[in-house]
């Protein structure tokens, strides 16, 4: 079994020669913990099942661990693991014909993981509910856009960084942005959890909850 | 002279709302943001509902339940690179039978080629008799048969060489003239041990 020992490199570049000159197994090991979010969210985003996500994710490393050596530096690090795991998630959806994302009843049957929080089971439970229906908020959000969201609002990347990733401009990156934003502030205010945001957006005199464009 | 900014349109307004929303503009663009938004109250009062639903969003962990998912990957990925390698060292052959038969296979073509492209030159009726005297072994070595076989079946050509059916007559001698032979070299012999213990 692999041996994970703390292992402290700072950039990416280091993470690199780390793994080609030095000692790979702990580079490899920083560079998955490193990444591993990431990765995985972009690949549950598309795949749409976490034990989908898992199986992708853990392809998309394998790959990278291949053609580290080769890395050519003209992106980032980040920026390639995404290419790679669009790659292989687009893949993945080809093989098992769903060219969609799954209904969330058939997405999480049988792929529950117990809560390691200190949630009580109905707050975990009703967690667990709402991130089902915000999951279903960003499908419903064109492809760009949900992307754009996500990488800059989740994963607080640069718009060129974000630019490099999609191939958008970073105008255009601004108004899907916006537009993401807008579309969905309007879908929690308006959807089965509305009671919940509205009372957040409430004036503090009382008045009626802000409005947002639809 | 210091200039003073064009004030953004709404459309520029609109690209700038969420990152000014989430606190990520500079203070000199926030400052022009929020003097847009007082000509647009409508944005105005989105942007706070913007922030009010995204802060409740907070709370609710979203991202931090993928990042629970995410956090046993590396374990797993780490293992399964173990043992990919493991299956690999494993088949080292693999890579040499890639590029072994493909070399063997380009080897036959060229044999097969050359020997398309080159015939070799065949002898006129009457010299057959002068072949090559490891093709009249009889029985042929099985060995070079097999070669000799083989290649010509890639060839395509029939064999140049073919095993001789009959030898030549051997010269017949009388004995008066063996004798005479047996003499001479008798006395080419002793000619040649006097010469050596003559020698100083």
């Amino acid at each position: 079994m692999a041996h994970l020992t703390a292992l402290s490199i700072a950039s990416d570049e280091e993470l690199i020669r780390e793994f080609c000159h030095g000692d790979r197994e702990l580079a490899a090991a920083q560079f998955v913990r490193r990444y591993q979010r990431f990765v995985y969210s972009v690949a549950y985003r598309y795949l749409g099942r976490h034990e989908d996500a898992q199986d992708a994710a853990q392809e998309v490393f394998l790959k990278a661990f291949e053609h580290l050596h080769r890395f050519e530096r003209r992106s980032t690090i980040r920026t390639w693991l995404y290419r790679i795991t669009v790659r292989v998630a687009l893949s993945m959806l080809r093989q098992r014909k769903r060219a969609q994302w799954l209904p969330w009843d058939e997405a999480f049957s049988g792929d529950e993981e117990p809560q390691a929080t200190t949630l009580s089971p109905d707050q975990a439970h009703e967690r667990e509910e709402f991130n089902r229906y915000f999951h279903t908020v960003l499908s419903n959000l064109p492809e760009k856009q949900r992307e754009t969201f996500v990488l800059r609002y989740m994963e607080g990347l640069s718009y060129e960084e974000i630019s490099q990733m999609l191939g958008t401009s970073i105008g255009g990156l601004k108004a899907n942005y916006f537009l993401a934003v807008r579309k969905i502030a309007n879908a929690l205010l308006n959807g089965p959890y509305g009671e919940y945001f509205r009372q957040a957006s409430q004036k503090p005199n009382g008045d009626d909850p802000h409005t947002i464009q639809p | 002279m210091e200039t003073i900014p064009t004030p953004y349109s709404r459309s520029q307004l609109e690209r700038l709302l969420p990152d000014y929303a989430f606190g990520n503009l500079s203070p000199e663009e926030s400052q022009r943001v929020e003097k847009a938004l007082q000509r647009h109250p409508d944005l105005a009062a989105e942007v706070e509902a913007i922030q009010a639903v995204f802060r409740r969003l907070e709370s609710m962990e979203y991202m931090r339940e993928l990042e629970r998912r995410s956090s046993s990957l590396s374990l797993r990925v780490l293992n399964l690179w173990e043992a990919q390698k493991t299956v690999k060292s494993v088949h080292w052959w693999k890579p040499v039978a890639k590029v072994l038969f493909p070399a063997l296979g380009l080897a036959l073509f060229a044999v097969w080629w050359y020997s398309a492209s080159f015939p070799p030159p065949v002898p006129p009726e009457g010299e057959r008799e002068f072949l090559p005297a490891a093709v009249e072994l009889d029985p042929p070595l099985p060995y070079t048969d097999g070669i000799v076989t083989l290649t010509y079946w890639y060839s395509g050509l029939p064999p140049v060489a073919q095993p001789r059916t009959s030898l030549p007559p051997l010269p017949t001698a009388s004995e008066d003239e063996i004798g005479q032979l047996l003499n001479s070299l008798a006395e080419e012999v002793l000619w040649s041990e006097d010469a050596t213990a003559q020698a100083p």
